[in-house]
């Protein structure tokens, strides 16, 4: 898979040779800053296109054929989102904006209070978006995610409004959660301790000059495997 | 590759929950675009139902009124069945009548009072619960005639059948008041009779009988009438003189005018003055009143009948000669001579008779009635101090001659005298069912009326003027709406097209999570759609709201002028119909238009901020 971005003057070429993620695995995407991490996460979300890609497939179809009704199809089938913004509505509160999220994937509503409790946001679920610190913000992003029980999270930066040792208790029931209910959590961050801590699999970009710019390659760091 | 998902359909109920969270959300915002939109739209609603109660009452009016939906002929005209009948196909009533009125006197009053004809289907009887129990002795009187006779339903009530046949008969009728029909029926002193009745005693006055009532007939000739009386005098009396005169019953109730005999050969020191009743015949006992009157007050009066414009053809050996009767000339001029024929006896001016020297001839002329022409064989006299164009006759078949122009009758010649024969309908009254059908049967009237060539039926008389008038100012009125709801349509289009696109721009974040939720951009678009249309729908129910209040104060304001039953505004159903169609059709085409800015939003504008 390849994508360029950026002008004339300085290119940006982002290229992944190859990326699996097993089932109801947590696999983590590090890089540094403009390395290409939430480019390439908008390309598996489907949200951004590849210049080329020569076999990309998410839950064995492949992508290069579908049409953009398709794509959006697909995304609400089997991905769900934790944006480094939350992504909540903030016209609904985080109760509704869980339960929205359900109803859309035909999900039952009756374990939000767990769900919600389980991530220590339980008292917050009356307030709107605005109302709630970023912590909390993102607790609630991640209810959102996992109540919909998609086969694939994409998570960017989930943890990045939180203190280091709140984000780590966070990382941990994230990933139980999500591996109790067979989700692949893929995860982008620059916190590659956190990423060492809990991944099963490690994936980095690494930066090297070319004539008119960068290339930002991706591999698998096999130090990190589990 | 077909991925499938939930039904499209439910995207639908997810979509219309969020609409009504966001309302909810923004809940100050939205009842000020509610407040907003209804004072768009309240003016509308009021306007529409001030328009259709202004006219719907004046409508509603004239439609109670029976008198708005009456059409009758200017004056009598004949009138064939066979149209008759397809005019009773016309009409909601028909009250048909040989002539147009009669006057009959009244015990209580000085003067004749107009009758008229009526029947069990009149709306002015059946409007007002007024029935003829008896048709001959039941009648009806209108409210002034009531209070001058201070009578009411149920009290007896004498009229006198004054005829002249040979002699004055005077018979009195015994009646009993069977309703007193409103003020705006009419305004004038009148009583309705029983349509058979009323043609019965028409025809008595002609010299029938009326078996029905004991009345018996008066002979079968005409009796002479006259159109004035022209009256000789040496000293005139003064108006007030005059007055005191009318006052005492004459039989006329407007002042004499100056008139001029002078051409007659009548000496200049004596005056002539004529006296003309108002819609009405002289008889031969009406010159007795008039010169009794005048001695009364010390004035001799010599009367002369008078004849308007009755126009006479003499033809003879194929040539003719159109002049006109008179009856001015003394009585001894116009004496026959000694042993002379049978016939009828004329005379006309020396000048006249050089142009036409027949002695004998062929007097014709024709009925008004029914245009039938009536021969009279003549002697023909020349006499000076005729002028030129006149004939005279003896006045009393002078005035016989006048009856018969305008009855229906014949001439027997064996007998030189005029006999009534039946007279059929001559004129009437029609009634539409409702105000909408007044226009045609006008129209139909009217075209026999041009068929015929008669005047009377080619200006029939009704109120189509005043309908015509109402649905003219109800057409401008419309117009003026229609404008104004331009107007408001237009600027109520972009207000809804701005807040819905400032809604959008608003939520342009929640629109691209949506679509990272997986919601096409094309469901998306309902959102913001459907989000308006439920505000349209508040701001409608609040114009409603508004035009219910309104329309509640202003019948309050205006009840002594309306009364309890009547309303100021009054909202059509169907026309409301539109108007709330109309406004929907606008909104959803404007929320439309600023909706599909949505799918300008992109699913990942808002991933990272």
């Amino acid at each position: 898979m390849l994508k360029t971005r950026g002008d004339s003057v300085r290119k940006v070429e982002v290229t992944i040779p190859e990326f699996t993620v097993p089932p109801a695995s947590f696999t983590v995407i590090v890089g540094a800053n403009g390395s290409g991490k939430s480019t390439f996460l908008d390309m598996l979300g489907l949200i951004l296109s590849s210049d080329s890609a020569m076999d990309f497939r998410i839950m064995g179809t492949l992508i290069n054929e579908l049409t953009g009704r398709e794509k959006t199809q697909l995304r609400r089938r089997y991905i769900s989102y934790v944006l480094q913004t939350g992504g909540l509505l903030e016209f609904l509160t985080i109760r509704e904006n869980i339960r929205f999220a359900a109803r859309l994937r035909g999900k039952s509503i009756f374990h939000v209070d767990h769900l919600t409790g389980q991530l220590g946001i339980a008292d917050i679920l009356d307030k709107r978006p605005g109302k709630v610190s970023g912590g909390q913000r993102q607790k609630a992003a991640i209810a959102r995610a996992l109540i919909q029980e998609a086969p694939i999270i994409l998570a960017d930066e989930p943890s990045s409004a939180l203190d280091t040792e709140s984000a780590r208790e966070l990382m941990a029931t994230f990933k139980n959660l999500a591996r109790a209910k067979g989700t692949s959590l893929i995860m982008v961050t620059h916190d590659q301790k956190l990423a060492e801590e809990h991944a099963d699999r490690m994936y980095r970009f690494t930066i090297e000059k070319t004539g008119n710019g960068v290339r930002s390659t991706l591999r698998l760091d096999s130090n990190c495997q589990r | 590759m077909t991925i499938k998902n939930q039904s499209d359909s439910l995207d639908f109920l997810h979509i219309i929950r969020l609409v009504f969270a966001d309302l909810r959300f923004e809940w100050i915002l939205s009842l000020c675009m509610i407040l907003a939109l209804g004072a768009v739209f309240a003016p509308l609603f009021i306007l529409l139902g001030l328009q259709g109660g202004i006219i719907g009452n004046m409508l509603d009016d004239l439609q109670k009124d029976p008198v708005s939906r009456l059409v009758m002929p200017k004056w009598e005209t004949s009138l064939d069945e066979a149209w008759l009948a397809s005019l009773r196909k016309e009409t909601g009533a028909l009250i048909e009548s040989p002539t147009a009125v009669l006057l009959l006197d009244v015990e209580g009053m000085n003067n004749p009072v107009n009758v008229l004809p009526t029947g069990k289907a009149d709306p002015l009887l059946v409007e007002n619960s007024i029935t003829l129990e008896n048709w001959k002795k039941s009648l009806v009187l209108s409210t002034p005639l009531a209070a001058d006779l201070r009578k009411k339903q149920g009290d007896p009530i004498t009229l006198t059948l004054i005829r002249s046949t040979g002699q004055e008969e005077r018979i009195p009728l015994q009646m009993q008041v069977a309703g007193v029909l409103p003020v705006k029926a009419s305004q004038d002193s009148k009583i309705w009779l029983d349509a058979y009745l009323f043609k019965k005693l028409h025809q008595w006055r002609r010299g029938g009988a009326v078996p029905e009532l004991g009345l018996a007939g008066g002979g079968t000739t005409l009796s002479p009438e006259y159109d004035g009386i022209v009256t000789l005098l040496k000293r005139i009396p003064s108006d007030a003189e005059y007055r005191t005169m009318i006052g005492r019953g004459l039989g006329f109730s407007q002042l004499p005018t100056l008139f001029d005999v002078t051409s007659w050969g009548y000496p200049a020191e004596q005056q002539a003055r004529l006296w003309k009743p108002l819609n009405s015949r002289v008889f031969e006992h009406n010159f007795t009143s008039l010169v009794n009157r005048h001695n009364e007050m010390g004035f001799q009066a010599e009367p002369l009948p008078y004849i308007d414009d009755f126009k006479v053809t003499l033809r003879s050996d194929g040539k003719n000669i159109a002049l006109r009767l008179s009856s001015f000339l003394a009585k001894e001029k116009t004496t026959p001579p000694s042993g002379s024929s049978n016939l009828r006896h004329v005379w006309i001016s020396l000048d006249d008779k050089k142009q036409f020297p027949y002695p004998k001839a062929e007097m014709t002329f024709s009925t008004t009635a029914s245009g039938e022409e009536i021969i009279i064989p003549v002697q023909i006299h020349p006499l000076e101090g005729i002028p030129q164009g006149y004939l005279v006759t003896d006045p009393q078949f002078a005035g016989k001659m006048n009856a018969a122009r305008r009855q229906e009758a014949m001439y027997d010649v064996q007998a030189g005298e005029f006999r009534p024969v039946e007279q059929k309908t001559r004129f009437f009254r029609a009634y539409t069912k409702t105000i909408d059908d007044l226009e045609k049967l006008v129209d139909f009237i009217r075209t026999k009326g041009k068929k015929q060539a008669s005047e009377a039926l080619m200006e029939p008389v009704s109120r189509i003027a005043e309908v015509r008038n109402i649905r003219q100012l109800a057409d401008y009125m419309k117009k003026l709406y229609l404008l104004i709801l331009a107007v408001s349509g237009v600027s109520g289009f972009f207000a809804i097209l701005a807040n819905v696109y400032a809604g959008i721009q608003r939520k342009r974040k929640d629109i691209a999570y949506l679509q990272l939720y997986g919601l096409h951009p094309v469901s998306l678009v309902l959102f913001p759609f459907a989000k308006s249309l439920v505000l349209v729908s508040a701001a409608l129910a609040s114009a409603f709201i508004a035009y219910g209040i309104f329309s509640y104060q202003t019948d309050r304001l205006f009840i002594d002028v309306l009364g309890s039953a009547t309303s100021l505004t009054r909202l059509d159903r169907e026309q409301v119909m539109y108007l709330v169609a109309g406004l929907y059709g606008t909104a959803s085409l404007a929320s439309l238009i600023a909706a599909v800015a949505v799918t300008r939003i992109e699913p990942g504008e808002y991933i990272r901020e």
